[in-house]
């Protein structure tokens, strides 16, 4: 792909993730993009809200320290926030890194303070994901939804509501929604 | 990052601002208005909070967190009673894009994301405002109160708030060697 | 309002036989409610039962063997395994049975607000240097992060931050040790072992205790259980099961109700008259107590509403309270994972690979693959305001349908719609191009390489096409009989709209009688066509018929197997094949006046 000249609204760097002038990215050294993902407008990333807390197994203390871990074709809209969960464990406040793995769609205006999402989930817009939440493949959370701190869900849910619950089921014809390549694609400085 | 080329746009004049020399503010932290906004001693605020004291002044207690994009101050002219502007009380901690424009927040409050706190509305101690909900004009919330889901409400009895204080703090230690600090850009 | 999003709905055939059935049983009565003609018959998508028969393409499933499309309605659902939706553990099927649908490790709601609860421990953290390296001490408190409540409120703390379940097992409201169904049969087996000497030991039944319903039951059912042995001597040969049909005694009392009196039938009826009725709470008798209603009204003065609990969260408990004191954490539902089934032919589906957290399906036949998706957006460029998007009444509008196919066969599509949609305001309809074909699907690897060739991509040759179809639009609008667009495997055809106005005033009546003569027939049609305009009313939605006609390979078939067999001779052969089925489009909200 040749490399546009002027100054477009996207940044594209050597992974192809396409990466906005004005995303407001806290700590760039903490992040780590897995390569096609789009960030848009306003999309606060906080790089900076490291953990602290001395890690269990000594073999992950090498190398750079992550707080938010992002794979592929992961897209954020306009507006939304990923900011590593923190907690307090054994008397010691620390932060601990949010990981997302493919195929993550947040809506904008959503907060996702979760510990892990993965691949193929879909948050809508102005949605709340409280801290330390565990979401696992194939998730619809829908718009205005706030997921309560500490909730696992379970591949397969829908979930909405204040407090958010599990309302309904995936059907086995909706997985090839979640893919984001074409939304992707279709993400560029024209 | 295009980030310190934003800062400069704010506006010329700083707001008169006062603080602890402990405290943390992030660098591009927006400061507006032209009353006074005073900050206690171990308090932080994090990148993008907005303090805006054009109709009112702020005063933030010691060892409160006020998180990112959260708005503190009155957005809009303030009614006859609301003339000492925002009290925020020692302890408080206002989670992202929460709207504070009470005239008083008690010690030890948790304002949860995206929560909105109307004028002239006191928060009493302890209490727990949680995410997207929402507190009226003027409305007074009693001592332990916790307000959640579509504005459900009930008294919190759980007994822990020195623990939860305690918490707070170690918070802010923690946060302290994060978030780089610049005071002095903002006096 | 919300924008609105254009959708398509497609019908499950699966009503229609259902429908065909009623009107069956119709003809026999009087009250005939049979429409003229099977091929006349348009689909009523506002009718009260066309809600159950709609799905999204993507909810329905494929059946290769019966050629048909399958809905929720006409699959069976088989339980592949359970598993608890907080900790992930698999639940197996015999647990299940016996300890009931819930998670029995460390998995609770809050009885407050469903959020999970997590377990802390209630000592402050230990300070100072090394502080991380200390184990934290009990006791320990369920706390929900959502709500605050804590398990303290109703007098709960635990000794174990793990086997909460078992934990909370024995402890009641207030922290009084609870002796559960199970343990009350231990005891008392014991008891009956040791005579009166087990009377010492700790685990002692106060014979007046107060019993929660569950222990009663099962205090009552031992004890009935304990007489019936006693008084049927033949059953103390075995008598096994809960209600003992299947014992000796049993059969012999049911013979003996047949034949007479002759199977020691003069024994059982002697000793029956030898059982006793309840006598204390050990048996699980309760004397009710007349001043209970009294002890509840004084302490709803005493709480207050706050104190009480609202019906939603009175459903989640077993045991019904009243009070927000007499709640208890609520152990997770488990959760299954299901494969599904057709219950035509019996041929599975959709079957999920059994680990929990594995998402794969081994089988997955989803009707995306099969069936021609519709895809719909107005002809004209419209402004990107969503109000504008609203419908002028009375102004003809063009909306373009987009077929793509997902088979690997060109397809024959014939589309069919009433010239007027049902319902209170008939819009006009009219297809300009309803009998087309559609190109096979390739493979996604041929896309992918004559995309790479393409440079821009899929965009760039969707760039393309787009102006093409513009540079038209400008000299000649939709013509009649002629597709719109076309690509390798999907056709664009044109519909044209002519949005009724919606007015239940006078100007109308001419329309509606019109229409309620057509209607007539429905019995209690009348009032459903009068009113003020209801909600969702305004929105344009368009029934169309679609057939699609393919010739398949026989021996490419997934069945390939059976099919080959049955008919060897004729392999080279392509099977014609059809499918029929209603849809509905809805294209959008007509405007107000």
């Amino acid at each position: 792909m040749s490399k546009k000249p002027v100054k477009g609204e996207y940044i594209e760097t050597d992974t192809g993730n396409k990466v906005s002038r004005r995303s407001q990215i806290i700590g760039t050294t903490n992040i780590i993009l897995g390569g096609k993902t789009v960030i848009q407008a306003e999309v606060i990333i906080r790089g900076d809200l490291l953990r602290t807390y001395p890690p269990s197994n000594p073999s992950e203390k090498q190398g750079n320290p992550v707080a938010v871990a992002i794979g592929r074709y992961c897209f954020f809209s306009r507006g939304c926030e990923l900011r590593p969960p923190g907690k307090l464990y054994r008397g010691t406040f620390s932060h601990y890194p949010l990981k997302i793995a493919d195929h993550v769609f947040v809506g904008p205006g959503s907060i996702v303070e979760a510990a892990l999402i993965g691949s193929h989930v879909h948050i809508g817009s102005n949605a709340v994901v409280g801290k330390f939440v565990i979401i696992k493949d194939f998730v619809r959370i829908l718009d205005g939804a706030v997921v309560p701190p500490n909730m696992v869900i379970p591949s397969f849910s829908i979930v909405a509501g204040r407090p958010a619950r599990v309302v309904g089921e995936i059907a086995e014809g909706e997985i090839e929604g979640f893919d984001l390549r074409e939304v992707y694609r279709s993400v560029g400085n024209a | 990052m295009a980030s310190s080329k934003r800062v400069s746009i704010m506006p010329a004049p700083k707001p008169p601002f006062s603080c602890a020399p402990n405290i943390v503010i992030a660098d591009n932290a927006s400061l507006t208005g032209t009353h006074p906004i005073s900050v206690g001693p171990q308090s932080v605020i994090h990148p993008r909070t907005k303090l805006n004291s054009t109709y009112a002044p702020i005063t933030i207690g010691s060892s409160c967190i006020i998180s990112e994009r959260s708005m503190i101050g009155l957005q809009s002219a303030p009614s006859d009673y609301q003339t000492k502007g925002v009290v925020i009380g020692n302890g408080v901690v206002v989670e992202v894009g929460a709207v504070v424009e009470a005239m008083e927040i008690g010690e030890g409050c948790v304002i949860e994301v995206n929560a909105r706190i109307g004028k002239g509305a006191v928060i009493g101690k302890h209490c727990k405002i949680g995410a997207m909900c929402e507190v009226a004009e003027g409305d007074v919330i009693g001592d332990f109160t916790v307000v959640y889901a579509n504005g459900m409400r009930r008294v919190d009895r759980g007994g822990v708030e020195d623990l939860k204080l305690r918490m707070v703090g170690r918070q802010v230690e923690v946060l302290r060697k994060l978030i780089p600090s610049n005071p002095a850009k903002f006096q | 309002m919300a924008e609105f999003k254009p959708y398509t709905y497609f019908q499950c055939p699966c009503t229609d036989t259902s429908f065909s059935t009623r009107r069956r049983i119709g003809d026999s009565g009087p009250s005939s409610e049979e429409e003229t003609d099977e091929d006349e018959r348009t689909f009523d998508p506002r009718a009260p039962r066309a809600n159950y028969s709609l799905y999204p393409l993507e909810h329905l499933l494929y059946c290769e063997d019966c050629h048909q499309i399958r809905c929720p309605r006409c699959v069976l659902d088989e339980i592949v395994c359970w598993y608890c939706p907080n900790c992930l553990f698999e639940v197996p099927s015999s647990s299940v049975k016996s300890e009931g649908n819930r998670c029995t490790r460390s998995c609770f709601q809050c009885p407050i607000c469903t959020a999970p609860l997590s377990i802390s421990s209630t000592e402050s953290p230990p300070e100072g240097l090394g502080a991380e390296y200390v184990a934290q001490s009990g006791p320990y408190v369920l706390n929900c992060a959502y709500c605050l409540w804590s398990s303290k409120e109703i007098g709960i703390q635990l000794e174990k931050p793990n086997s909460i379940y078992a934990q909370l097992a024995k402890i009641k409201n207030g922290g009084e040790p609870y002796i559960s169904p199970k343990e009350r049969r231990r005891i008392r087996e014991e008891r009956k072992g040791d005579g009166e000497e087990s009377q010492g030991s700790e685990m002692t039944l106060d014979p007046n205790e107060k019993l929660d319903a569950e222990s009663q039951f099962a205090n009552l059912k031992a004890f009935y259980q304990e007489q019936l042995a006693e008084s049927s001597p033949a059953s103390a040969l075995g008598f096994t099961g809960d209600y003992g049909y299947g014992s000796p005694g049993a059969l012999s009392r049911i013979m003996g109700l047949y034949t007479g009196s002759s199977f020691g039938d003069k024994k059982s009826k002697s000793r029956s008259s030898m059982m006793r009725e309840a006598q204390s709470a050990l048996e699980g008798l309760q004397i009710s107590s007349p001043s209970a209603s009294e002890e509840s009204i004084a302490r709803l003065r005493a709480s207050g509403w706050e104190g009480t609990c609202s019906t939603a969260q009175r459903l989640a408990q077993a045991h019904n309270p009243r009070f927000v004191s007499d709640l208890r954490p609520i152990a997770h539902l488990l959760r299954t994972k299901r494969s599904k089934r057709c219950k035509t032919c019996r041929h599975i589906l959709s079957k999920p690979e059994s680990k929990v957290q594995n998402t794969r399906f081994r089988i997955r036949l989803v009707a995306p693959n099969y069936v021609p998706r519709i895809a719909i957006r107005p002809l004209q460029p419209g402004p990107a305001a969503p109000q504008a998007l609203l419908l002028t009444p009375l102004r003809p509008t063009q909306f373009v349908l987009t077929f793509s196919n997902p088979l690997f066969d060109d397809v024959r599509v014939s589309i069919a719609t009433p010239a007027k949609t049902p319902g209170r305001f008939g819009s006009r309809v009219t297809i300009l191009c309803p009998q087309f074909e559609v190109g096979a699907n390739t493979d996604v690897w041929d896309e992918a390489l004559r995309e790479g060739g393409a440079g821009a991509g899929k965009g760039g040759e969707r760039e393309k096409r787009r102006t093409k179809a513009e540079a038209s639009e400008g000299q000649q609008q939709a013509e009649a009989g002629k597709v719109w667009e076309r690509g390798r495997n999907w056709v664009s055809v044109v519909v044209e709209v002519v949005p009724a106005v919606l007015k239940v005033g006078e100007e109308e009546k001419k329309d509606e009688k019109e229409e309620e003569e057509e209607q007539e027939e429905e019995e209690g049609g009348g009032s459903r066509y009068a009113g003020p305009l209801r909600e969702d009313e305004d929105i344009l939605e368009i029934p169309v018929f679609v057939r699609v006609e393919w010739e398949a390979d026989v021996a490419q078939d997934e069945g390939a197997g059976l099919a080959a067999a049955n008919n060897k001779d004729n392999k080279e052969e392509k099977e014609k094949r059809e499918l029929a089925y209603w849809c509905v489009l809805g294209v959008g909200r007509i405007a107000r006046d």
